[in-house]
C-alpha cells in the first residue's frame, strides 16, 4: 500500500505547490493593484485638485492684480465708488484657500501643510493692504476733486478780476486818447504826454493786465502739475514772484489814481479781491486753500502708492506660495507615478519568476508520479492473490445469512397483525414513493390490494393523473432538501375525497441515524366530522334568518322585494356599471338579511365579472344567481312561513292606550285612528336602513359621512310606502356619490373634513308627512344641468325648470357614470313613486353649500293606502285576514 | 374729467362747426361736472382741464440788464396766444405759455430749456432772447428734435446753411441788419467807408454783426474792413472805455459808428462819445433794444440810428393794427411787436399743420413750400433751406425821443 499513497502525495505535492504559486501570484497582483490604486486615488483625489486649486487661487491673484491696478488708475470716487465692492475676490480667495488647505491637509504633507499656513497669512495680508488701498484711493480723489472746485473758484475769480483789470487798462487808455485828442487839436502839449501822470498810469495798468494774467495762468498750471518737487519750484519761485508783482502793480496804479476817485476806488476794490484770491490760492496755513490741497493730493498719492506697492509685494508672495505648493504636488505627483512604475516592474519579474519556480515544481513533481505508478502495478498483482484467498472465506458466511433471514420473516408477519387490527390506514412508504411493505388493513379497504412496488400516488389517486403527478411533486419536493422539512410538508395534499367519503393524509417522517428512510402515511376517515360541521353552519345562518324576521318583519319583506329587484337589475342590467352596482347592492344587502348562500353566489360571480369591466353577466351565472335567490326565498318561506312576513307589530304601550281609550270611553272614530296607527310602520326602521345604506356606501367610496336620523315618532304605511323608500335610495346615493365631495376638496372648500348627511321625516301638522334629505356637500351644478338639458332640447330657461330637468329619466351631467350612481334614472323613479302618492317633490340646492330633497306626501294619500296598497301588493292570505279585520273594527 | 376730453375726436380747425362743439362739449362737462362735483365752482375749474393745451416755451431774461427785452418779448408772444386761444386755439386746443427766466446767462438757459422740453413736455421754444443763449439751446433743439422758433436773435449760428431742421427764424440777421448799415452809410449817407467804425460786445453776437458788416463793406469794393478801429467790451458789463480809446484814437476820425451790443454799454458808449467830441452816426442793430437805448440815452440819443427787423409799431400793416389792437399803449414798442409777430407765424404753421400734429408735421408743414401770410407784405414760403420768414429791415432814428421810421438814410443828414 506504499505506492498509491506516494502518487496521493505527489499528487497533493503538485497541486500543493500550484496553489502556493497561484495565491502567491494574486496575492501580488493585488497587492500591485491595491498600491498602485492607492497613489492613483491620491492623485487624483488630493494632487489633482490642489493643482486645481493652486489655479485658482492664481486666478484669484490675477484678479487681485487687476483690481489693484483698477483702483490705482481710477481718476475719481465715481469711477472708484462701483469698486468698493471686493466680495468677489475675497470670496475667491477665500474659496481658494479653504479648498486648498483642506486637501493639503489631506495629503498629510508637512512641507504642504506649512505653506499653507504662510499662506493664510498673507491672504489675510492682501486683504487688509487692498482695503487700506481703496480708502487711500477715495482719500485721493476726494481731495482732488476738492482741489479742482477750489481751483476752478481761484480761476473764475481770477478771471473776473482781470476783467476788471481791462477795464482799468481800458479807462487809462481813454484817458491817454482823449490826451492825445487835446494835444491834436492844441490843446494841450506834448510834455504831458511823454512825462505826464496819464501815460504813467496807462503803462502800470498795462502792466498790471499782463502781471495777473501771468498769475491766473500760474495758478491754471497748479492743477497740470504731476508731483510735490514741481509745486515746491513753483511755490519756492514762480508764484509769489508773479503775486508779488501784481501786489507791486496795483500798489503802483494806487498810488498813481489817487486823483481819480472813481478809478481809484476800482483799484482797491481790486487790491482787497485779489489779497484775498492769492490766500484762496496760496496760502499754506490754510488747508483748504488750492495749494494746501494740492500737497494734500500728493502725499496722499503717494501713501497710495507704497500700499500699492506693498499690495503687490503680499500678492506677490502670495503667488510665490502657490506656485510652492504647485511644485511640491508635482513632486508628490511624480513620486507617486514613479513608486507606481517601479512597483509594476517588479510585479513584472515576480510573475516571471513565479511562473519559472512553477515549471520546476511540475518536472519534479512528473517524475515522482512516474516512479510511483510503476510502484502500483507491482501492488496490484498482490491484490489479485489476497482476493482468491478471501472467496473461499465467504462461502462460510451465506449459510449464517439464511438464518437470520428466517428469523427476521417472523417477526414481520407479527407486526402486520398489530397493523390490520386499527382502523386508521397506515402505509409506510420508500423515500422514492415505493409502497413498503407495512400497511394496514383499511388501506385495502379504502384503495384495494396494492401489487408490490406500487407508488404511493398511483394508490391515492388510481384515476386521477393529474393529482396523482401533483402528489409525486409534492412528493419529490419533500425528500428533496431545497425546503425545509416542514414547509415542504405543509405542502403536501392533506386530504382525499372519494365519492362517499373523505379521507385524511397524515405524513411522518421515519429517521434512522438522522436520515430520512422512509415516510409513514396515516389515512383517516373524516366524512362523519365534516357533515356535523355543514349542519351547524346551516342552523347559524337559519337563525340569522329568523332574528332577522323578528327584529322587523316588515322591513325583511321590503328587503326579499328589494332583493328580487336588484337581481332582476343584475341579470337584465342595461349596462356593465349597472350590472355591476346592482350586484354589489345586492350582495350588501344579502349580507344583512344574512343570506349567506347568496352572499357567496354573488361574491363569486363578482369575482368572474371582476376581471373585465366591459362584461356583462354570463346566461350561466344568471342563472345561478336566480336560483340562489329562488332557493334563498323559498328556504325563507319555509322557515318563517308566510304568517310571519305579515305579521302586524303591536308594542304593549300601543295596545294599553287603545285599552285606555275604549276603557274611558272615548270617541269611536278617535279609537279607530288609534288601532289604524298599528296599521303603520314606524318611519325610524326604513330610515335607519337608509342611513346603514349610506354609511356602506361612503365607507365604500372612501368618503366619511356622518349620517343622522331623525323620524319624528310619525308611522306610515308600510306597503304603500314600499317603493317611496326603496327609490328613496337613490337619493341618499347622490347626496353621497355627487354631493358630498372627497375630504381634501371639503377642507379646501373650507368645510369640516366629515360630510354630513340628514334623514328628516316629520308630521308637518296636518298630516303631511314631510321627508327630508339634505347634505352639506357640493350642490347640483346647475350649469352643467343646462347643457344636458339643452343638449336633450329640454326647458332650461329657469333654476326651476333646471331642478325639473334633474327628475328626468336618463339626465345626467356625469359624464361617466360610478357603479355607484350616475346613470341620472333614480330621482326619475323617485319622483314617479312620490306621485303615486300623490306627493311631490322639491330639490332646492346652493352651489357649494348642499343640496336639499324635500319630498311631501299629503294625509289623504295616507288614509287611502290603507286598502289600495294591501290590494296592489302580494299579501299572503293569512294576512289579508288580518287586514279585513282591522278594517272591521 | 380729464379723460372725458382725451377720448375726443379732434375735428379739422372751422371755426363754425369747432365753436359750436365746444360749446356742446362744455354743455355735456358741466352737467357732468355738476353731476360729481354738486358745485360750480368745482366745475369752472374743470373746464380748462378738459381740453389739452399745447404749450409752448420760453427762456428769456427776466432779470439781469437785458430783462426788457426779455420781458416785451413775453408779452408780445403771449398777447398773440391770447388772441389766438381767443379764435379757438388751435381747433379747439389752447395754446399756453411757460416762460422761464434766464438772466440772459447761457447756463440757466440751458437747464431752463431742458426743464421744459423733458418736464413741461412743451411742443416748441418759442421767442427765446440771445444769441450766447441761443448758441447752447440749438444743440438741445436738435438733439430733441423739439422746433426752436422766432429766437430773438440775428446770429449767424441760427442760419446755417442748409439750415438745422428745428431752427426756424423769424427775423432778418444781424448780418443783414449790419449790411443795411453799410449800405445806407456809403450808399445813402455817401460816408467812405474808411471812416467807418465798430463797437461791438466781446462775444458770438458782436462777432456776427461785425462779421456781416465787413462782409458788406468787401462787397462795396472796400477790401481792408479788418483794419478799421474796432472797439469791444465784455459781455453783462459797461467797461466800454477800453472800447471807446480805440474809437476815439486821434489817428482815426470816423464818420459812423455800427454798434452790436446791449442798450446799456452802447447808451454810455454813445454818451462818452459825444461828450468826449465825436461827431458820428451810431447805428445800432436791433437787438440793442430800441426802447429801452432811447430811454437810456434820453436827449443824448438825437440821431442814433436802430435797424429794425419788424415795421415800425405805427405802421398801418395789418399784423401792426392787430398787435396795437392787443397791447396796452406802454407795452407797445419794436420788441414786443417781434414777439408778437413770431407768436403768430408759430399759431399759422401750427393751425395748418392741425390740432394733432406733432413736432415733425410740424416742421414738415413749415417746410412744405406753401406761403404763410404774417400780415407784414407778401405771403412768405419756407422749405427745407430757407428757415426764415423775414430778411427785411426797417432802418428807424430817434427824433426828439421817439423811434421814427427812415425813409431813406438820406433822413439822418436832413435832420441835422
Amino acid at each position: 500500500m506504499k505506492s498509491p499513497t506516494s502518487i496521493e502525495r505527489n499528487l497533493i505535492l503538485l497541486g500543493g505547490v500550484g496553489l502556493g504559486l497561484f495565491v502567491v501570484l494574486v496575492g501580488a497582483l493585488f497587492v500591485v493593484q491595491t498600491t498602485m490604486g492607492t497613489q492613483q486615488r491620491r492623485l487624483q483625489q488630493i494632487i489633482v485638485p490642489i493643482q486645481q486649486d493652486v489655479a485658482g487661487l492664481e486666478g484669484a491673484i490675477a484678479a487681485a492684480f487687476a483690481r489693484e491696478a483698477d483702483v490705482s488708475s481710477t481718476g475719481s470716487t465715481a469711477q472708484l465708488e462701483p469698486m468698493r465692492n471686493r466680495t468677489d475676490i475675497e470670496r475667491r480667495l477665500t474659496q481658494a484657500r479653504i479648498s486648498l488647505k483642506s486637501h493639503l491637509v489631506e495629503a498629510g504633507d508637512d512641507r504642504l501643510r506649512k505653506r499653507a499656513e504662510t499662506m493664510n497669512g498673507t491672504v489675510e495680508d492682501f486683504l487688509s493692504a487692498d482695503a487700506a488701498l481703496f480708502a487711500s484711493m477715495m482719500r485721493t480723489h476726494s481731495l482732488d476733486s476738492d482741489f479742482r472746485a477750489q481751483l476752478g473758484t481761484s480761476d473764475s475769480e481770477l478771471h473776473d478780476q482781470i476783467v476788471r483789470v481791462q477795464d482799468v487798462a481800458g479807462r487809462a487808455k481813454l484817458a491817454q486818447v482823449l490826451l492825445l485828442r487835446r494835444i491834436a487839436t492844441g490843446e494841450a502839449s506834448v510834455q504831458e504826454v511823454v512825462s505826464g501822470p496819464v501815460r504813467v498810469r496807462g503803462e502800470a495798468a498795462q502792466d498790471l493786465q499782463g502781471s495777473i494774467q501771468r498769475y491766473a495762468m500760474l495758478v491754471a498750471l497748479i492743477g497740470t502739475l504731476r508731483d510735490a518737487d514741481a509745486l515746491n519750484s513753483m511755490i519756492a519761485n514762480e508764484l509769489p514772484q508773479a503775486h508779488a508783482r501784481v501786489v507791486e502793480d496795483l500798489g503802483q496804479l494806487a498810488e498813481l489814481t489817487t486823483s481819480d476817485p472813481d478809478l481809484a476806488a476800482r483799484v482797491t476794490d481790486l487790491q482787497t479781491q485779489f489779497e484775498r484770491t492769492g490766500q484762496r490760492t496760496t496760502d499754506r496755513s490754510d488747508a483748504r486753500s488750492v495749494v494746501s490741497l494740492r500737497y494734500a493730493t500728493f502725499t496722499e498719492r503717494v501713501h497710495a502708492s507704497e500700499i500699492r506697492e506693498l499690495c503687490r509685494t503680499t500678492a506677490q508672495r502670495l503667488l510665490v506660495d502657490a506656485r510652492g505648493v504647485e511644485s511640491r504636488a508635482d513632486e508628490i505627483a511624480t513620486r507617486a507615478s514613479r513608486t507606481a512604475a517601479g512597483l509594476t516592474q517588479a510585479a513584472r519579474y515576480g510573475s516571471l519568476l513565479l511562473a519559472l519556480l512553477g515549471i520546476g515544481v511540475c518536472a519534479f513533481s512528473g517524475r515522482r508520479i512516474m516512479h510511483s505508478v510503476a510502484e502500483l502495478r507491482a501492488t496490484n498483482q498482490n491484490l489479485s492473490d489476497l482476493k482468491r484467498q478471501l472467496l473461499d472465506v465467504n462461502e462460510g458466511l451465506e449459510h449464517t445469512v439464511a438464518q437470520r433471514t428466517s428469523e427476521l420473516r417472523l417477526r414481520e408477519r407479527s407486526l402486520q397483525l398489530v397493523l390490520d387490527t386499527t382502523g386508521d390506514g397506515l402505509i409506510s412508504v420508500a423515500t422514492d414513493g415505493r409502497l413498503l411493505g407495512e400497511r394496514s388493513r383499511a388501506v385495502g379497504d379504502w384503495f384495494g390490494s396494492p401489487p408490490p412496488d406500487m407508488l404511493i400516488w398511483n394508490l391515492l389517486y388510481p384515476n386521477d393523473p393529474r393529482r396523482a403527478l401533483t402528489f409525486q411533486l409534492a412528493w419529490a419536493q419533500l425528500m428533496s432538501d431545497e425546503l425545509p422539512f416542514d414547509v415542504a410538508l405543509e405542502q403536501m395534499p392533506h386530504s382525499i375525497e372519494q365519492s362517499d367519503r373523505l379521507l385524511q393524509l397524515e405524513y411522518k417522517p421515519v429517521r434512522e441515524k438522522g436520515r430520512l428512510v422512509s415516510m409513514l402515511v396515516t389515512v383517516l376517515d373524516v366524512t362523519a366530522r365534516r357533515t356535523a360541521e355543514r349542519a351547524e353552519r346551516d342552523a347559524r345562518a337559519v337563525q340569522a334568518i329568523l332574528a332577522n324576521v323578528l327584529k322587523d318583519p316588515a322591513g325583511f319583506r321590503r328587503g326579499m322585494a328589494e332583493l328580487a329587484e336588484l337581481t332582476r337589475m343584475a341579470t337584465h342590467g342595461r349596462g356593465p356599471a349597472e350590472v355591476r352596482r346592482a350586484l354589489h347592492t345586492l350582495k350588501g344587502n344579502a349580507a344583512i338579511y344574512g343570506l349567506s348562500s347568496l352572499t357567496e353566489c354573488c361574491h363569486a360571480i363578482e369575482e368572474r365579472l371582476y376581471d373585465d369591466s366591459e362584461q356583462l353577466m354570463s346566461a350561466e351565472d344568471a342563472r345561478m344567481l336566480e336560483s340562489s335567490l329562488r332557493t334563498t326565498m323559498s328556504c325563507v318561506e319555509e322557515l318563517v312561513g308566510p304568517a310571519q312576513l305579515d305579521r302586524l307589530e303591536i308594542t304593549r304601550e300601543d295596545l294599553a292606550a287603545v285599552i285606555r281609550l275604549l276603557d274611558q270611553r272615548r270617541d269611536h272614530a278617535e279609537v279607530l285612528s288609534s288601532i289604524e296607527r298599528w296599521l303603520r310602520e314606524p318611519t325610524a326602521r326604513p330610515l335607519a336602513t337608509l342611513a346603514a345604506q349610506a354609511r356602506r356606501l361612503a365607507s365604500r367610496l372612501g368618503k366619511q359621512v356622518e349620517v343622522d336620523v331623525f323620524d319624528g315618532g310619525v308611522r306610515v304605511d308600510p306597503d304603500a310606502f314600499a317603493p317611496l323608500w326603496m327609490n328613496l335610495v337613490h337619493a341618499i346615493r347622490n347626496a353621497v356619490d355627487h354631493g358630498i365631495e372627497p375630504a381634501d376638496v371639503r377642507t379646501a372648500r373650507g368645510k369640516p373634513e366629515e360630510g354630513r348627511l340628514v334623514l328628516r321625516c316629520q308630521d308637518a301638522g296636518d298630516g303631511t308627512i314631510v321627508i327630508d334629505v339634505t347634505d352639506d356637500g357640493g350642490g347640483i351644478d346647475l350649469e352643467a344641468v343646462r347643457a344636458a338639458a339643452r343638449q336633450r332640447g329640454l326647458a332650461c330657461a329657469t333654476e326651476d325648470d333646471l331642478i325639473d330637468a334633474v327628475f328626468l329619466d336618463g339626465l345626467s351631467t356625469r359624464s361617466t357614470a360610478t357603479d355607484v350612481s350616475g346613470r341620472g334614472f333614480g330621482l326619475g323613479a323617485l319622483r314617479h313613486a312620490c306621485s303615486k302618492l300623490g306627493g311631490t317633490v322639491r330639490v332646492s340646492t346652493t352651489a357649494g353649500l348642499g343640496t336639499t330633497l324635500s319630498i311631501r306626501i299629503p294625509s289623504a294619500a295616507r288614509r287611502l293606502d290603507r286598502s289600495v296598497a294591501r290590494s296592489a301588493s302580494r299579501p299572503p292570505p293569512a294576512a289579508r285576514g288580518s287586514s279585513a279585520s282591522s278594517r272591521v273594527a | 374729467m380729464t379723460r372725458l376730453a382725451t377720448h375726443r375726436e379732434w375735428g379739422p380747425p372751422d371755426g363754425a362747426s369747432d365753436a359750436s362743439r365746444i360749446t356742446r362739449r362744455s354743455v355735456l362737462q358741466g352737467a357732468v361736472g355738476a353731476v360729481l362735483l354738486h358745485s360750480s365752482r368745482a366745475r369752472a375749474e374743470v373746464q380748462p382741464a378738459a381740453v389739452e393745451p399745447i404749450v409752448v416755451g420760453m427762456s428769456t431774461a427776466l432779470s439781469g440788464p437785458a430783462r426788457a427785452l426779455g420781458t416785451a418779448m413775453m408779452r408780445g408772444v403771449q398777447a398773440y396766444l391770447d388772441v389766438a386761444n381767443a379764435q379757438g386755439g388751435i381747433a379747439g386746443r389752447p395754446l399756453r405759455l411757460e416762460a422761464l427766466d434766464d438772466a440772459y446767462e447761457p447756463a440757466r438757459c440751458s437747464e431752463n430749456v431742458r426743464r421744459l422740453i423733458d418736464q413741461s413736455h412743451v411742443f416748441a421754444i418759442v421767442g427765446n432772447v440771445g444769441t450766447p443763449t441761443a448758441a447752447v439751446t440749438v444743440p438741445i433743439a436738435n438733439e430733441k428734435k423739439v422746433p426752436f422758433f422766432g429766437p430773438f436773435t440775428g446770429a449767424g449760428l441760427l442760419r446755417k446753411t442748409p439750415p438745422d431742421r428745428y431752427v426756424v427764424n423769424f427775423r432778418a440777421s444781424y448780418a443783414q441788419e449790419t449790411a443795411e448799415m453799410v449800405r445806407g452809410l456809403v450808399s445813402d449817407l455817401r460816408v467812405s467807408p474808411e471812416r467807418i467804425a465798430f463797437f461791438t460786445q466781446d462775444d458770438a453776437y458782436g462777432d456776427s454783426g461785425y462779421s456781416g458788416a465787413t462782409q458788406a463793406l468787401r462787397a462795396v469794393g472796400f477790401d481792408r474792413p479788418e483794419r478799421l478801429p474796432h472797439g469791444r467790451y465784455p459781455r453783462n458789463t459797461s467797461d466800454v472805455e477800453g472800447g471807446l480809446a480805440r474809437i476815439l484814437d486821434p489817428r482815426v476820425s470816423p464818420a459812423a459808428v455800427i454798434m452790436v451790443g446791449a442798450y446799456s454799454p452802447c447808451a454810455k458808449f454813445i454818451k462818452l462819445a459825444r461828450r468826449y467830441g465825436l461827431r458820428a452816426v451810431f447805428a445800432n442793430v436791433s437787438f440793442v433794444g430800441s426802447e429801452a437805448l432811447a430811454a437810456e440815452l434820453g436827449p443824448a440819443g438825437e440821431g442814433v440810428v436802430v435797424t429794425q427787423v419788424v415795421p415800425h409799431y405805427d405802421s398801418d400793416l395789418p399784423v401792426v393794427r392787430e398787435y396795437r389792437a392787443a397791447l396796452l399803449a406802454e407795452d407797445v414798442g419794436f420788441v414786443s411787436l417781434e414777439g408778437f409777430i413770431v407768436a403768430r407765424a408759430f399759431v399759422q404753421v401750427m393751425r395748418r399743420a392741425g390740432a394733432k400734429a406733432d413736432r415733425e408735421s410740424f416742421i414738415d408743414v413749415l417746410e412744405s413750400g406753401e406761403g404763410f401770410d404774417l400780415g407784414l407784405d407778401a405771403p412768405r414760403a419756407l422749405s427745407r433751406d430757407v428757415h426764415q420768414f423775414s430778411n427785411r429791415v426797417w432802418p428807424t432814428y430817434i427824433r426828439g425821443g421817439r423811434f421814427v421810421p427812415m425813409r431813406s438814410w438820406g433822413d439822418l443828414a436832413g435832420g441835422k
